[in-house]
């Protein structure tokens, strides 16, 4: 089904990882700001978050939160699929649930991972990893974190270790942005500035994290933590995380 | 290539049933904002629960926390209906109608959650958060689509359509008792509806005093529950 | 042969950023060499006098700690002990084990005489390991001074919590920018924190790993540490049925703090595990405050005591 011209090559795959990469698809990730919705409120007390405002926070998380765990995660994931080692994809699951501290981006990431996986195995051919995964959720031997879910969900459609940590990450960033547009922090042609801006942070914290073995995953974002644990204090609400 | 497809058709037969023998039924409420959904479920849920079905509620409204705090208060803590987790909020981003239609995958995973906890629940109710009129609910959150609206914005709803007013399985015409102050014709509402739902059912409430509320129950009762007993009643 | 040697003192697992620094140092040449520091502590209540007393110790110098001091009116048989560094800090090569167990009922609270100096390193790098054991219904505090890394310094922690599901323990860290009296700021190399927590039959309750690379990463960058200078994490394993409300307690009172420059928050650890704090200001001493409040509202919560005052010898 390829149509193959040397360096001009196409597949079903390139699709898959559209459609896998689209906010279209449905794994609820608009419902989560990060932290933005508190910002802004808090924030608007005195000065207005900026353009500039948003590309820090997006950067922060990228490279000190979800480029060495996240996306490590999503190589890890890879790199039991090519070892055949189903116990230590269920370690990752266990290790980054662990990892999670705060409370409403933990039980976020599930959510997402497990309807993700859901989707996935509607329409893809009968995947075993996939099929792992999901029994072990069903047993409770795993939660379904989104990372794992993701990963998972990349290989049953052919797509690469670093194109699923670039998928990864980019998510995340549209996700954010789409939210400060809702809040209407920024307006469109901000939003894909920042998008384009960003690309060579996604890429560089693919390239450095994607081969992270997972006992050397990390974190260190407590000014966002601290943020996000205001947000989840907050009575009322638009936004999950 | 000739085998992928009986695997394929297993596999979707498989997550069809192990999804099918724990569903919980689910009706969708839809509307615009402050017709009265939060108040229709506060209405109704007594009624169910004293025909000895227990329901979880799930509320999307865009302040989340607020009508679900109000419910949680008013049917759980107060009157003792339901547990207090029973009672749950959701906030959707910004994106009520998204929530229960073209993604409702967070919605799912709740209800989903709610189901693996309370398995003997025999309704979940979700309220979406207060949209225009072309809210509906995807199927796979909802099985039946309850759609309000209220007199306040005239006599000209539902003659004015909508794919809400139009597609839902019950509509719910609310706040019959402010129509005169207004200047609403009920008459006229009356047989628009009638022209418009064809042969589906309409109902008009007052959501305040529970007026028309039993008749708009009796529908969920008989087309969503079938007249079944109730999940606590049944001995094993 | 000892067991207490280098690999008993060295933690499994060090990490890729911390071996690049794994040069080896001139074993001759006296001052330069490492130390191994070991100080193995069991804690328990003495059935005779219901006091909270040392069962065993055995140290190494640089670490050792004096008899336990019993401080606290309102509970007198909690045993304060405090670790002593006489080097002062952690040099280069050095490789420190703490094992402290807490059986029988024990309640504690352990710190230490003075801030940890991570000094200056041009070779190698320091390693510290903590292992914490909390049994049955047992009650600790593990509450050091704060964590001082010196310019050019490399560090590596590594902190494991074994707590009884009926237990509580308080463990805290505070992290400074470095010799702040000379203008030190952010100018270590690394600083490496892994804090992992089981219960007692090795369930998983929480891992927080941390990595502070200065001179790599802008650590002042907003999200990270911004504007703040100090950090302070407290991890509050304790009775699920305790969790909650205790959440909500610390909340109401870090959100009324009446401090410039604080803030902080405090949310549930997975699996109703426990409770995260984090806390970012700008001095060591709002942080240390914070802590003996937040200790205040545990103690009142498990043990039904209050906390009169801290004190220090
Ligand atoms: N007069 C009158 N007021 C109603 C009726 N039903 C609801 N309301 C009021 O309309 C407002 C909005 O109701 P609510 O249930 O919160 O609407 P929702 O936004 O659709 O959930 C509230 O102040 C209710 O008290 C009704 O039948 N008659
Ligand atoms: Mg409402």
């Amino acid at each position: 089904m390829n149509i193959e011209n040397d360096d001009n090559f196409i597949s079903i795959d390139d699709i898959s990882f559209l459609q896998l990469s689209d906010s279209f698809f449905p794994t609820g990730l608009y419902t989560n700001s990060n932290g933005l919705e508190l910002l802004f409120y808090n924030k608007n007390k005195d000065k207005k978050l900026t353009y500039n405002d948003i590309f820090d926070f997006i950067r922060a998380y990228l490279s000190q939160q979800v480029g060495p765990t996240d996306c490590s995660v999503i190589g890890n994931v890879y790199n039991c699929i090519q070892k055949n080692n189903y116990s230590t994809l269920l370690e990752l699951d266990n290790m980054y649930y662990f990892m999670r501290l705060i409370e409403e981006t933990r039980s976020a990431s599930i959510r997402s991972g497990i309807q993700l996986l859901k989707c996935i195995s509607s329409f893809t051919d009968n995947n075993e990893y996939v099929n792992f995964y999901l029994k072990n959720i069903k047993d409770g031997s795993a939660k379904g974190v989104y990372p794992v879910s993701f990963a998972l969900s990349c290989n049953a459609m052919n797509i690469k270790k670093e194109r699923s940590g670039l998928m990864l990450l980019y998510g995340f960033t549209i996700s954010v942005v789409g939210a400060a547009l809702r809040l209407g922090i920024i307006q469109h042609y901000d939003g894909q500035r920042i998008i384009h801006e960003m690309k060579p942070v996604i890429l560089s914290n693919v390239i450095n994290n994607v081969n992270r073995s997972y006992s050397s995953m990390w974190q260190f974002i407590p000014q966002l933590d601290i943020i996000q644990i205001h947000h989840e204090q907050m009575d009322s609400k638009m936004f999950i995380t | 290539m000739n085998r992928w497809i009986p695997k394929c058709l297993l596999l979707n037969f498989f997550i069809y049933f192990s999804v099918s023998l724990s569903r919980i039924p689910r009706i969708g409420i839809g509307g615009p904002v402050g017709s009265g959904k939060t108040m229709l479920i506060e209405q109704m849920v007594p009624i169910l629960k004293h025909e000895g079905y227990d329901v979880g509620i799930i509320s999307n409204d865009v302040v989340s926390k607020e009508d679900a705090e109000r419910m949680r208060k008013n049917l759980a803590t107060e009157k003792g209906l339901m547990p207090e987790d029973l009672v749950i909020g959701i906030a959707t981003g910004g994106c009520p109608h998204t929530a229960v239609r073209e993604d409702p995958s967070i919605n799912i995973s709740v209800v989903e959650e709610m189901e693996i906890k309370h398995p003997n629940l025999d309704l979940i109710i979700i309220e979406s958060g207060g949209d225009n009129i072309t809210t509906t609910f995807s199927p796979a959150l909802a099985d039946y689509f309850i759609y309000i609206i209220d007199v306040s914005g005239g006599d000209k709803y539902p003659r004015k359509r909508g794919l809400g007013i139009e597609t839902c399985d019950l509509l719910v015409i609310n706040k019959i008792d402010i129509a005169s102050f207004i200047g609403a014709d009920l008459g006229v509402m009356e047989r628009d509806a009638k022209i418009i739902r064809r042969d589906k059912p309409f109902v008009f409430v007052n959501s305040k005093t529970g007026q028309g509320v039993r008749e708009a129950t009796d529908y969920v009762i008989k087309d969503v529950l079938f007249n079944a007993p109730p999940k606590s009643k049944i001995k094993i | 042969m000892s067991i207490y040697d280098l690999s008993f003192c060295t933690p499994a697992d060090i990490p890729s950023e911390i071996l690049e620094y794994d040069t080896p140092l001139e074993q001759l040449s006296v001052g330069i060499s490492g130390k191994l520091g070991i100080l193995q502590l069991d804690l328990e209540k003495d059935k005779y006098n219901n006091k909270t007393s040392i069962k065993n110790q055995f140290y190494k110098v640089p670490l050792c700690i004096k008899r336990a001091l019993y401080l606290e009116e309102t509970c007198p048989e909690m045993a304060y002990v405090y670790i002593i560094s006489p080097s002062g800090g952690i040099l280069q090569g050095d490789r420190y084990r703490t094992d402290i167990t807490l059986k029988k009922s024990a309640k504690s609270h352990i710190t230490t005489q003075s801030a940890t100096r991570i000094y200056k390193m041009n070779k190698n790098f320091g390693t510290q390991i903590i292992n914490l054991d909390i049994d049955e219904y047992c009650y600790l505090e593990y509450i050091p001074d704060q964590i001082i890394p010196f310019k050019n310094s490399k560090y590596y922690q590594v902190s494991n919590i074994r707590v009884h599901d009926t237990a509580t323990c308080i463990y805290s860290e505070i992290l400074t920018p470095g010799r702040v009296a000379s203008d030190e700021s952010f100018e270590y190399d690394i600083c490496y924190m892994k804090v992992k927590s089981v219960n007692h039959q090795n369930k998983t309750r929480f891992i927080d790993i941390a990595k502070l690379e200065p001179k790599k990463e802008n650590i002042k960058a907003f999200g990270i540490m911004n504007h703040y200078d100090i950090l302070g994490n407290i991890y509050i394993l304790l009775p699920k049925s305790y969790v909650l409300e205790t959440k909500n307690e610390i909340n109401v009172l870090l959100n009324n703090l009446n401090l410039n420059n604080v803030v902080g928050g405090c949310t549930k650890l997975p699996d109703d595990n426990g409770l995260l704090v984090r806390l970012l200001g700008q001095y060591v001493f709002d942080i240390k405050n914070i802590i003996y409040l937040i200790i205040g509202i545990i103690r009142k919560k498990v043990l039904n005591i209050s906390f009169s005052k801290m004190r220090k010898t």
